[in-house]
């Protein structure tokens, strides 16, 4: 039975239809006019538990409104959520046991306390018992490295500090299923790394994650499946092997000739290739697909006519293919 | 729902407790709090003692029945800033989506907003206005026996005082914007109005603060009762509103919570 | 600090009326929380002074002196000293620092540029209660031309004021304490709350050895004649003295205090 199960979700929001400035604002008092959007359009999830699953999508494609209808803090318009069987909305505190929440942009800490009293008051809030306590607050010493600042006040936390502490905050409790929105947002890379190989950990530990994210190397890091939000509803459900077995069908062979590389000539001597200019003069790139030739075989060819001085290979990323996905250009 | 009373008031106690605890390690701004609350409160007694200076009566009333007046509303109006000053913060909790992770915790939202502040001003404005509040009682001559009822109608004032707060202030769950502009219109309404007694005011504002915004009940009300002005009937008024006060600020946080839509972040 | 020339104030001024205007809300309430206080006013004293007078003041009299205490609350009121005491909380002060701008000149633009958006509703607001209540008249004309300049004055003082109870936020983490003990003596000292001259002698000199007693008192003891024009243009050249002993005085405290508090979050 999966940990979570969404059938035709959808959420609407009604927002006042009015124009900018105080006559605006003057005319929509008097005729109160709204329009309706559709945020998140008819999604089917499902999650099995101990899967981790990368939420991603462009801007206002719908991604957090699903995490707040899957958390429980929206009511959907249609359709209904179960987390491990409960209405996440209706059976709310019955939920919340069961799972943690992170808004990467916002901080759960209380703002006035010190880092340490937050997560005891936590603890009380979910009931964690005081040996279960220490030793995950240990634990994230260790990996999140949590004592520095522990003592400190959550309003003077820099923002890696902050995220590790929100991080914290939302895993005392060991929940079964976490929901991470933008987990490592405006962090430097020592600490992504940091936070990247902590959740990679709790993953394998059992823990089924929810992840969203704009930074693609969180997911290739972290999660096994892929979820692709798309004007409110999926362009693409499956593995992140797949996805890229599917839609990563070309390979580039960058080639440092002597002397400037002249395109035309090449297309006409190798027709089988998509050429184009590299970054400096002597580069030419060549462009195959993968089921038509073998990386040898194309470089065997190439080498042997053209002799180049030097030369390197490269695949699409997963972000090229996530952008072709949203322009429309791949099929879904 | 699964509501547990006693998990709920070690969330609402243990929250409180630290944040008292988090306020105190700052002196400078402990006195600062603690100092207006004084000050306020030397104010009113400065106020209605220039006034008797020159009247003999406001009202109909005297000097120490007008300090129980004015003791009694600073005591009941800013005692909640001790135990229900977060609820203050709902406008920003709707506006900057804090509201978020309350709703996802295993306790009810209401006391995790109360307990987000602390107003230490009712550091010096409780002990103060109970001061004045006893000196008016002594110079009215109200006897030792009513103390009981008014130990009664302070908790009544209290609830009341607590649950207008929360009403006021969830409307900012539709209204948005960062400033609790209805709450702070209550208050302001309070403060101006209600340290005087309200035969000062004509007929219809007397009706509007006892029945419609019944704000009477939390100061004017109790201490007509004591200095014997008002019949025994009236003190059901009191728990009767209290009550009734409560069950629509839980109701109204409610509504206000089932339309929370999170917008914006 | 040479370069801060008055188009910079008028520029910072813009800005800060702009950002006023756009808060619809706080402005339409800060004129009824006026009104509610004109209101209540009105009733009491009506009811406390009824045929006869109170410390010099019959029913007419106070009816222009609480319409006078509307005026001037309003815009004593009307200034944003939150966004200055932010600036300081925040450490965005040491950003102001690095510009070349004059700190308090610029606040001071600001503050009197968030000032001026009350304006319209407070005049509105004070025509409409002098017609609906009937106020005593001037006591002259020149007595009416007095007031105007004597509330005028009204604009740099309520800048000083705020401005110094500001300054106190570099030994505190918040303002909210500090502003309201600064509205607190403000609204008492200045005879808003009951008339100074209702008050015991003693209290008297204390309100008029400070200057929150040019506030309200002042331009309605002009207004109604309870003082003769040369007290008049003294009363008005205490005002500016006032203005110049705060403005220097704000900046002797800046100067100390920069040297010795770090500044919060810089």
């Amino acid at each position: 039975m999966p940990i979570l199960e969404a059938r035709s979700l959808s959420k609407r929001f009604r927002r006042p239809d009015k124009k900018s400035g105080f006559n605006g604002a003057l005319k929509h008092l008097v005729q109160r006019k709204y329009k309706n959007f559709t945020a998140v359009d008819s999604i089917d999830l499902e999650i099995d538990a101990g899967e981790s699953v990368a939420y991603v999508g462009p801007n206002g494609a719908g991604k957090s409104t699903t995490v707040k209808l899957l958390t429980g803090i929206l009511k959907p318009s249609e359709g209904t959520v179960r987390v491990m069987g409960r209405d996440p909305h209706t059976e709310r505190i019955a939920n919340a046991h069961d799972i943690g929440v992170l808004f990467g942009q916002r901080t759960q800490l209380w703002w006035d306390l010190p880092v340490e009293e937050s997560l005891k008051l936590l603890k009380h809030m979910y009931r964690v018992p005081e040996a279960e306590y220490r030793l995950r607050i240990e634990r994230f010493d260790e990996l999140l490295g949590l004592g520095e600042f522990m003592p400190a006040l959550a309003r003077t936390l820099s923002l890696g500090q902050r995220m590790r502490a929100d991080l914290a905050c939302a895993l005392i409790h060991a929940p079964k299923m976490v929901y991470l929105d933008e987990p490592t947002i405006g962090l430097d890379i020592s600490v992504k790394d940091r936070l990247r190989a902590f959740l990679r950990q709790l993953v394998d530990d059992g823990t089924t994650l929810l992840l969203t994210s704009h930074d693609l190397a969180d997911i290739e890091e972290v999660c096994d499946r892929i979820v692709i939000l798309d004007e409110g509803s999926i362009a693409y459900d499956g593995p992140i092997s797949e996805l890229k077995a599917r839609y990563i069908t070309t390979k580039a062979v960058h080639l440092i000739l002597d002397g400037p590389a002249d395109l035309d000539a090449l297309r006409e001597k190798f027709p089988e290739y998509e050429w184009a200019a590299g970054q400096a003069a002597s580069e030419a790139v060549a462009t195959y697909e993968t089921v038509r030739s073998t990386t040898a075989e194309v470089l065997g060819h190439l080498t042997a006519r053209l002799a180049p001085r030097d030369l390197s290979l490269s695949e699409p990323d997963i972000e090229d293919v996530i952008r072709r996905l949203y322009a429309g250009e791949l099929a879904k | 729902m699964g509501v547990d009373a006693r998990h709920t008031a070690t969330v609402y106690g243990r929250s409180l407790w630290a944040h008292f605890r988090s306020v105190v390690e700052y002196p400078a701004d402990f006195w600062v709090m603690a100092t207006t609350g004084i000050f306020w409160q030397i104010m009113s007694f400065g106020f209605v003692t220039i006034l008797f200076q020159n009247v003999n009566a406001v009202g109909g009333w005297g000097y120490h029945e007008m300090l129980m007046l004015v003791g009694f509303l600073a005591v009941a109006a800013g005692s909640p800033a001790l135990y229900w000053d977060g609820i203050w913060s709902i406008a920003d909790q709707v506006a900057d989506g804090g509201m978020d992770y309350r709703i996802t915790r295993p306790a009810p939202v209401m006391p995790q907003i109360a307990t987000l502040h602390i107003g230490l001003q009712g550091v010096g404005e409780v002990p103060l206005g109970a001061a004045m509040f006893v000196y008016g009682w002594i110079g009215a001559g109200v006897g030792l026996g009513q103390i009981p009822v008014a130990l009664l109608l302070f908790a009544c004032a209290a609830v009341i005082q607590v649950a207008m707060y929360t009403i006021a202030n969830s409307a900012n769950f539709w209204v948005k914007g960062r400033v609790p502009v209805f709450g702070f219109f209550l208050v302001e309404m309070q403060n101006e109005a209600m340290r005087f007694p309200l035969p000062v005011f004509p007929m219809a504002v007397r009706v509007l603060l006892t029945f419609a915004i019944p704000l009477a009940f939390a100061s004017f009300v109790p201490v007509e009762i004591l200095n014997g002005r008002a019949s025994e009937w009236w003190l059901l008024g009191p728990p009767l509103t209290a009550a009734l006060l409560a069950a629509l600020a839980v109701w109204i946080f409610r509504a206000g919570l089932r339309s929370y839509d999170s917008a914006g972040h | 600090m040479t370069t801060h020339s008055f188009a910079v104030d008028r520029a910072f001024a813009i800005i800060a009326l702009k950002r006023k205007l756009a808060y619809r809300w706080n402005w339409a309430f800060s004129i009824g929380f006026g009104a509610l206080g004109l209101l209540v006013g009105l009733a009491v004293w009506r009811s406390l002074i009824g045929s006869g007078s109170l410390g010099g003041y019959d029913w007419a009299d106070m009816r222009a002196y609480l319409i006078i205490g509307f005026l001037t609350g309003t815009l004593a009121w009307g200034g944003s000293d939150w966004q200055m005491a932010d600036r300081i909380l925040d450490g965005l002060i040491s950003i102001d620092l690095t510009k070349p701008v004059d700190f308090q000149r610029a606040r001071a633009a600001e503050y009197i540029g968030s000032m001026i958006s009350v304006v319209p509703t407070a005049v509105l607001g004070t025509v409409a209660a002098f017609l609906l209540f009937r106020p005593a008249p001037p006591a002259s004309a020149l007595a009416a031309g007095l007031t105007i300049l004597s509330v005028l004055f009204i604009f740099p003082m309520a800048f000083c004021v705020n401005y110094l109870a500001v300054l106190m936020c570099f030994f505190t983490r918040r303002y909210l304490g500090i502003q309201w003990l600064k509205d607190g003596l403000l609204s008492f000292l200045s005879g808003l709350v009951v008339p100074v001259a209702l008050m015991p002698i003693w209290l008297q000199g204390l309100c008029w050895a400070l200057p929150f007693v040019h506030f309200t008192t002042t331009p309605s003891n002009i207004y109604l004649g309870r003082i003769d024009t040369p007290g008049a243009l003294g009363l008005i050249a205490v005002q500016a003295a006032w203005t110049i002993v705060m403005w220097y005085g704000a900046r002797l405290i800046w100067r100390q205090t920069i040297k010795k508090v770090t500044i919060h979050g810089g």
